[in-house]
């Protein structure tokens, strides 16, 4: 599995502000791959809320998890990602939590 | 999505003490609400979690041997809760917490094609420690796409008892009665799954595994009619289409049924008035009580059709691709697409929007919609702005091809939405300074056929609890209305000596009210509206529109004294201003009938309004709230809009 492929971004602390985050290079989330593309999650970035990437967990988006991008909203609008067996649709600020493997 | 549509009256929440408890705990579309509405039937209760704005719903199911209560929890993907909807599941489950009392026994509701992600729900509520029972739903949907599970299988590996359901299973639902019974012997599992989400991921693959669980396939027709219905321009454009018949529906189909409505209890007023010999009385009890029950039945057509429409939508899953379209626009105001059905319900009345915010997820959302649908023109304020606008603009005055009228009462329309996205945006801002705003995420559930016992329950649900609550406030205020209107009573030799022909009632009616407790109540507020331009009598067509904006109309008609009260247009235009330095000047100036318009757009004259928002809050403080803002907000605005006319004319 390619989820240590990196170090893992401490995530620990819940009062970081966005800016303090360790930015990761678009290329590296998934709200970039096209309609159709497979991915598996290698880690879910730092959120400035601790709990929304606790969340993103609970939803099946975790860290391993095969997800295929079934359709993306044109002008930056929410995603619909198959997970878990379930359709789910994210805005892209929380898809952006979701860094792909680098294979 | 969350189906959380529960029939059930009001009143507060409160079972026989010492009556055995048990919770249903599932997410959104695991079909919780519809195990709900099977095992209860029609004897639901709703209230709210004290000190949220979490609607609980509870009811009593018949079992074997006697009654138990079922408690229907919100809907949640997880134990670790980011919303007051989850708080509310999370303290509910836990003992320590006595605010809320803790159900004896769990049942908890998965879909069972989706097992993969919602097993992770299950781990953390079997960590509460409270006997469970597992009801797996979707089973004929799991065979139908290709999966399959081995079902005592599943109950050895987790401990727990396991039943699958499919929909419309009466047998299953006899035996889960029984089982209610010996809820309290319902066994804990004796190995907890793992609490480490990471660890969660291994436990829910060997479980899967040890239960031979295949996953079914993805819904063929979901992902041919998604390919259209979520397409950027296809489906926008089919959401156009679908939001106008919907908007036509409660317009055109509803307005036969509320004409129906409208001329019944025209019929028993006149009745009441022919055959009570009192006058007073008999106008009493036609205009006051009669007229008030069908000043709020004239709702119901349309509360009816709205819930009709949107259970339908959620039942069949269109609902989360209309909000899918929606989001991005949405989004700019701090909201999320589902609470643009609310705000576009909201354009036929308010009250039905208001209740369809009941479909939004998170309480915060809900708030700020209710506080911003009452900005939306509802149709209500159409009499009224008919009115003033043919007093502001001549019928013949054109702008390019478009008639000037029209065009104004666009603008009305354009700054009602435009405000109420505003306001919502104002109200996120001020929830979000306590915390960041919920993330946002749906579940697309596959297209499913509607179940019909969903959407009626849904309608009467709706239709049951807006009367119970509605009539209670609408009546009070109906009958104060028609007393301070109507008294004191005048004597014939008083309005003889005072030359008031007694033989004709329009004029007897109109000294009546000229001397009445209303008209004191205009004079008294007259300070505060006389820098809009409004006079006593103004004031009192202002303070009777509160029981029904468009009982304006019908009132200024009473205070004109005109010879038709539904087309005082002509009486009006003739009322003088009495005394100050514009006195013999029309009382209808432009700037007055400019700010009186602006007034409406943005003023809460309406009771119904008020009460729903009572019902749906649980209080008095968010009604207090919005009434307040939204008068300060109409008064500023009418000032400034006067001023602005009163300089351009």
């Amino acid at each position: 599995m390619s989820l240590l492929s990196r170090p893992a971004s401490s995530s620990t602390t819940g009062t970081r502000t966005v800016d303090s985050l360790p930015a990761p290079a678009d290329a590296r989330t998934c709200c970039h791959l096209p309609e159709g593309a497979s991915f598996v999650i290698a880690q879910i970035a730092a959120h400035p809320d601790e709990r929304v990437r606790r969340r993103l967990i609970d939803l099946g988006l975790r860290p391993g998890a095969l997800v295929e991008v079934i359709r993306r909203a044109p002008l930056g609008g929410p995603l619909v990602l198959r997970v878990a067996d379930y359709d789910i649709a994210l805005r892209r600020s929380e898809a952006s939590c979701l860094l792909v493997s680098e294979s | 999505m969350a189906h959380e549509h529960h029939h059930g009256g009001g009143g507060t929440v409160a079972a026989a003490p010492g009556t055995r408890r048990v919770a249903l705990v599932g997410s959104p579309n695991s079909g919780k609400t519809t195990l709900f509405n099977a095992l209860t039937g029609l004897r639901a209760k709703t209230g709210n979690y004290p000190g949220v704005t979490v609607g609980r719903y509870e009811g009593v199911a018949r079992t074997p041997t006697g009654h138990v209560v079922v408690e229907d929890l919100p809907g949640t993907y997880s134990l670790d809760p980011i919303s007051p909807d989850e708080v509310v599941v999370l303290e509910t489950l836990d003992p320590a917490h006595a605010d809320i009392e803790t159900p004896q026994a769990l049942l908890v509701l998965l879909d069972s094609t989706t097992l993969r992600r919602s097993l992770a729900l299950l781990a953390q509520v079997l960590h509460q420690g409270l006997p469970s029972r597992l009801v797996l739903t979707f089973g004929d949907e799991l065979t139908a796409r290709g999966g399959s599970l081995d079902l005592p299988a599943l109950v050895r590996a987790l401990g727990i008892a396991v039943d699958l359901v499919t929909s419309g299973d009466r047998r299953a639902l006899t035996g889960l009665r029984a089982e209610l019974d010996v809820a309290d012997q319902w066994p804990t599992p004796t190995v907890l799954p793992p609490q480490d989400p990471d660890q969660v991921t291994g436990w829910i693959e060997s479980v899967l595994s040890a239960a031979s669980y295949r996953a079914p396939r993805p819904d063929g027709p979901t992902r041919r009619i998604d390919s259209v219905l979520l397409h950027p321009v296809a489906g926008a454009l089919v959401f156009f289409v679908v939001m106008f018949a919907f908007f036509q529906v409660i317009f055109t189909v509803a307005a036969p049924l509320q004409g129906w409505v409208e001329s019944l209890f025209g019929w028993l007023g006149g009745a009441a008035a022919d055959h009570i010999a009192n006058p007073w009385l008999g106008s009493f009890v036609s205009q006051a009580l009669i007229g008030g029950v069908g000043g709020v039945l004239v709702f119901l057509p349309q509360i009816a059709l709205l819930f009709l429409m949107i259970s339908l939508m959620e039942s069949v899953g269109y609902m989360s691709r209309a909000a899918f379209i929606m989001d991005r626009v949405m989004s700019r105001f701090g909201l999320e697409g589902r609470a643009f059905v609310s705000l576009l319900s909201s354009m036929a009345c308010a009250i039905p929007g208001i209740m369809a915010t009941r479909t939004l997820p998170s309480a915060r959302d809900r708030l700020s919609t209710m506080m911003a649908a009452p900005l939306m023109t509802c149709s209500a304020r159409l009499p009224v702005y008919v009115l003033l606008i043919s007093m502001l603009v001549p019928a013949q005055t054109r702008v390019g091809p478009f008639g000037l009228q029209g065009l104004v009462m666009f603008g009305l329309y354009l700054l009602g939405a435009v405000s109420a996205l505003l306001a919502a945006a104002v109200f996120q801002k001020i929830g979000n300074r306590s915390g960041s705003g919920l993330p946002f995420y749906m579940e697309m559930p596959p297209y499913r056929m509607p179940s019909a016992r969903y959407v009626l329950v849904a309608v009467w649900d709706a239709c049951k609890g807006f009367l119970r609550k509605v009539t209670h406030i609408i009546l009070v205020v109906t009958i104060l209305l028609f007393l301070l209107l109507n008294l004191p009573t005048q004597s014939v030799s008083t309005m003889r000596s005072a030359g008031v022909d007694v033989q004709d009632p329009v004029a007897t009616s109109s000294y009546v009210l000229e001397h009445s407790y209303a008209a004191a109540v205009g004079r008294a507020v007259e300070p505060v509206f006389t820098p809009l331009g409004f006079d006593w009598r103004i004031n009192v067509g202002v303070v009777s529109s509160l029981a029904a904006r468009e009982v304006f109309v019908a009132t200024m008609g009473q205070v004109a004294a005109a010879q038709n009260p539904d087309d005082p247009h002509q009486a009006l235009a003739a009322m003088r201003v009495e005394h100050g330095p514009d006195a013999g000047q029309p009382l209808f100036s432009p700037p007055t009938v400019a700010a009186l318009l602006v007034f409406f757009v943005y003023a809460l004259q309406c009771m119904s309004t008020v009460g729903v928002l009572r019902r749906e809050t649980g209080g008095w403080r968010w009604p207090a709230i919005a009434f307040g803002y939204m008068f300060t907000l109409a008064w500023v605005m009418a000032f400034l809009v006067r001023s602005v006319v009163a300089v351009w004319t």
